[in-house]
């Protein structure tokens, strides 16, 4: 079985031209036809990602990349098919989620865990290990506002990582901090890579496509329209761009 | 190159514990979530952190979970037992106890129905429970509510009241203010999100609620052809057997005390029920 399968899934968002957030603008506006317009983010995605693939997922801007990941990650409800994910599953579309500048940087870690589902036992041993990782070990009890924010992100980050997740989904996210964090994020995920993880970024960084995946999913317009190799698959979306480039020109 | 082409679907397994089945009857399936202890450990992480950034800047810290409410009683106080002179004995205790028992209520429901739309941005980006937001919520008023309870025995202690045996209800009656309120806010939370007018109606509801429950005066002052809105009023018959156990040391009815849970109770499945139901697309209209 694969580790993510993804089974003719619709996803489409009602654009209002006028949003009626309150009661009285209900009332006020109930006669009036509603005015929306109907985007189909995703028409009819089939993919299956194996165990232990490292899966990039190409495309343009509003091709469906991100709602492809937050409908596998379960955030969003798809219209008609069906997502399944095998595994524990840990969702990186922002770093540093519900991080408070009033809590010291080991209650925050503690409270992050709690919210990515750190498995029960060793959370203690975890949280520790993820200060450690962030180097951050000498501000464990200073308020997050006084912490650079390039520290805060190496905080998020480094939390996330010790959640150690089957399934791993990153939105743009693959290292942060300076070069030498940098580099102690790419070769966790080197190691993840060894240790069969199954990880999913989305990215516009082409270079750490190729570096990183063995599989990329090119999107367009809410369909998959090729997977292989990073060498088969990139040549095909700059070749899309390249299209939409000189459309635009002429 | 791989061709694209439809996979076949395959057969589901039936749905377990924490599988969403959406109400459109899609059943689909999320990455392992929160284990029942990893959703507990999240409601008291989110209530004690919540609890401490609302307090943390402040100079007298959590003295402020009691000063709030002691200064409202204190006034009630003066107003209606040494101006209006209402002839309701160990009214101290009397008032004391129901303020607190309606704070908790008013804070709790309040805090709750507002809970998914403070967490916007987590439950946005992330998979939690979504109830997990409603209960800690609740937690966090049941902590100031907790501090103002042993004020309270300190002040019974203080008017020379001392608990019977009647007392032992209290805790049944506690357990009904809390499904009650929890009722309350999973109701209203979910409704918030699609309209914000909620939070306004709430608050009036709220000020209406407190002049038309026997907080502040007795229920026995109530003319009898309108003592029916107070047997059909949960809160009202909470506070009531409340005071009748603790303050007077007199065994509330047995029947009422059923009914009392009953209503609570039923409150707590609608508030769950409509809670289960929404919280699926809940998501997209943060």
């Amino acid at each position: 079985m694969p580790a993510i399968g993804v089974y003719g899934v619709h996803k489409a968002f009602r654009i209002p031209h006028e949003r009626h957030t309150t009661l009285t603008e209900r009332i006020l506006n109930v006669f009036r036809p509603p005015r929306y317009e109907r985007f189909a983010a995703l028409a009819g995605v089939d993919l299956e990602i194996e165990h232990g693939a490292f899966v990039g997922v190409i495309g343009r801007n509003g091709s469906g990349k991100s709602t492809l990941l937050k409908v596998i990650a379960g955030l969003l409800v798809p219209d008609a098919g069906c997502v399944r994910v095998e595994g524990s599953m840990c969702e990186l579309l922002e770093l540093g989620l519900g991080f408070s500048p009033e809590l010291t940087v080991y209650e925050n870690v503690t409270l992050y865990a709690a919210v990515l589902g750190y498995p029960r036992r060793a959370v203690q041993a975890r949280v520790e290990r993820a200060i450690a990782f962030a180097e951050l070990g000498r501000f464990r009890d200073a308020k997050l506002k006084s912490l650079s924010t390039g520290m805060v992100m190496r905080l998020g980050f480094a939390t996330a990582l010790q959640a150690d997740s089957d399934v791993i989904l990153l939105d743009e996210i693959l290292a942060v901090g300076d070069e030498e964090f940098q580099r102690k994020c790419v070769a966790t995920f080197v190691e993840f890579r060894e240790r069969r993880k199954t990880v999913v970024l989305v990215s516009h960084d082409l270079a750490d496509v190729r570096r990183f995946c063995d599989r990329v999913v090119l999107f367009d317009a809410g369909r998959v329209v090729a997977t292989g190799a990073p060498e088969e698959v990139i040549p095909r979306y700059l070749q899309l761009i390249g299209t939409a480039a000189s459309a635009a020109v002429e | 190159m791989e061709v694209t082409r439809p996979l076949p679907a395959p057969e589901l397994p039936a749905p377990r514990l924490g599988a969403i089945v959406d109400p459109t009857g899609v059943t689909w399936f999320g990455g392992q979530t929160h284990s029942f202890a990893g959703q507990a450990w999240l409601v008291i992480q989110f209530a004690l952190k919540d609890f401490k950034i609302r307090y943390t800047s402040s100079a007298l810290g959590y003295t402020w979970s009691v000063v709030n409410p002691l200064m409202f009683f204190g006034l009630y106080y003066v107003v209606f037992s040494v101006f209006m002179r209402f002839p309701i004995t160990n009214y101290v205790s009397f008032l004391l106890l129901s303020v607190v028992l309606w704070n908790f209520f008013a804070e709790g429901s309040a805090n709750g129905t507002a809970a998914l739309v403070a967490r916007a941005d987590i439950l946005g980006k992330m998979v939690l429970p979504r109830q997990v937001v409603v209960y800690a919520a609740l937690l966090s008023a049941a902590l100031t509510f907790l501090i103002n309870l042993v004020v309270l025995l300190a002040v019974l202690w203080a008017t020379g009241t001392r608990l019977g045996l009647p007392a032992l209800c209290f805790p049944l009656l506690l357990f009904d203010l809390v499904a009650l309120t929890l009722g309350t806010a999973l109701l209203l939370s979910p409704l918030f999100v699609r309209f914000r007018d909620i939070g306004y109606l709430w608050n009036i509801a709220l000020q209406a609620g407190f002049w038309m429950t026997p907080i502040i005066y007795s229920e026995d002052m109530i003319p009898p052809a309108w003592r029916y809105l107070f047997w059909c009023n949960p809160l009202a018959r909470i506070v009531g057997d409340s005071r009748r156990a603790v303050v007077y040391g007199l065994w509330p009815g047995p029947r009422g005390l059923v009914i009392t849970t009953l209503m609570a109770l039923a409150v707590y499945a609608v508030g769950a029920a409509t809670f289960r139901r929404l919280q699926a697309r809940v998501v997209e209209h943060l």
